[in-house]
């Protein structure tokens, strides 16, 4: 067995539930003027945690280079979709409403 | 191409449970209101810590330790029920302050997406039952138990970081 493979799965996460507590204890305890700024912020913590786990438990730090930048590129785009959401959406579906 | 169509499925999910954050913020936080945002914090540590569960038992598996790997297994499947039954909870709370699917589209939506994710779950556990029960009572794993051990947990954390980004868009 690899132990340096058993430590990193533990480093893995202890930084994911870190980062989840920190995050929900930061929101919940201070206010946040902008509610736009606060979804982007969240949107790239949640993309953070999310590559996380794709790359340590789901092995992609051991798949091929296509595959890693297939699964990096889908986290990156839909976690930067959302956090562009205040500024997308006017653009794109006001002229339809 | 299963966990393709569903990882696709659901971040159309996710897009639109933005756009409807960011387009309608009064209604959006009148039914978030409603809810506890703690029980979602303890069902993403408790995901987190499935997924981290899972990936210790395939390494083990792949190493040969099949029983360790199994108890592992069953920690996994734990944090599944444990999951099922912290959801259940909320449905029930939310219910009874009057958060019902009909109430508003925030409902609608909520019961809608966290209901599917839910479901994934659940396909998940049997799958983790299949990995323990037909594929660990041996001392050693065939190639093909190996290969629906290791699909059963890319499946597993597709299911976990689903999670996290709905737990970003309902609860945050």
């Amino acid at each position: 067995m690899n132990i340096k493979t058993i430590r990193t799965y533990e480093l893995a996460w202890i930084s994911l539930l870190l980062i989840t507590v920190m995050a929900y204890w930061h929101f919940e305890t201070t206010s946040i003027t902008s509610s736009s700024i606060a979804l982007a912020v969240l949107a790239v913590v949640a993309g953070a945690k999310v590559s996380l786990v794709a790359y340590y438990f789901m092995e992609l730090n051991h798949s091929p280079t296509l595959a890693k930048v297939g699964v990096l590129s889908w986290i990156a785009a839909l976690a930067l979709l959302i956090a562009g959401m205040p500024y997308i959406a006017p653009i794109l579906f006001e002229p339809y409403l | 191409m299963f966990i393709a169509i569903d990882a696709a499925m659901f971040s159309i999910i996710c897009l639109v449970m933005s756009y409807y954050r960011v387009t309608s913020p009064q209604a959006f936080g009148e039914g978030q209101a409603l809810l506890s945002s703690s029980t979602g914090l303890l069902n993403t540590l408790i995901l987190l810590s499935s997924s981290y569960f899972f990936a210790k038992a395939v390494s083990l598996a792949r190493a040969g330790a099949i029983q360790q790997a199994k108890r592992l297994f069953q920690a996994t499947l734990m944090c599944g029920v444990s999951f099922v039954l912290v959801k259940c909870f909320e449905y029930y709370e939310v219910i009874q302050q009057g958060g019902l699917y009909s109430t508003s589209t925030f409902f609608s939506y909520y019961y809608s997406f966290t209901g599917l994710h839910l479901f994934h779950v659940v396909l998940g556990m049997v799958g983790i039952t299949v990995c323990m029960r037909l594929y660990c009572q041996d001392q050693s794993l065939t190639p093909t138990g190996m290969v629906f051990i290791e699909s059963a947990g890319i499946y597993w954390h597709l299911v976990d970081m689903i999670w996290i980004f709905l737990f970003l868009l309902i609860y945050s």
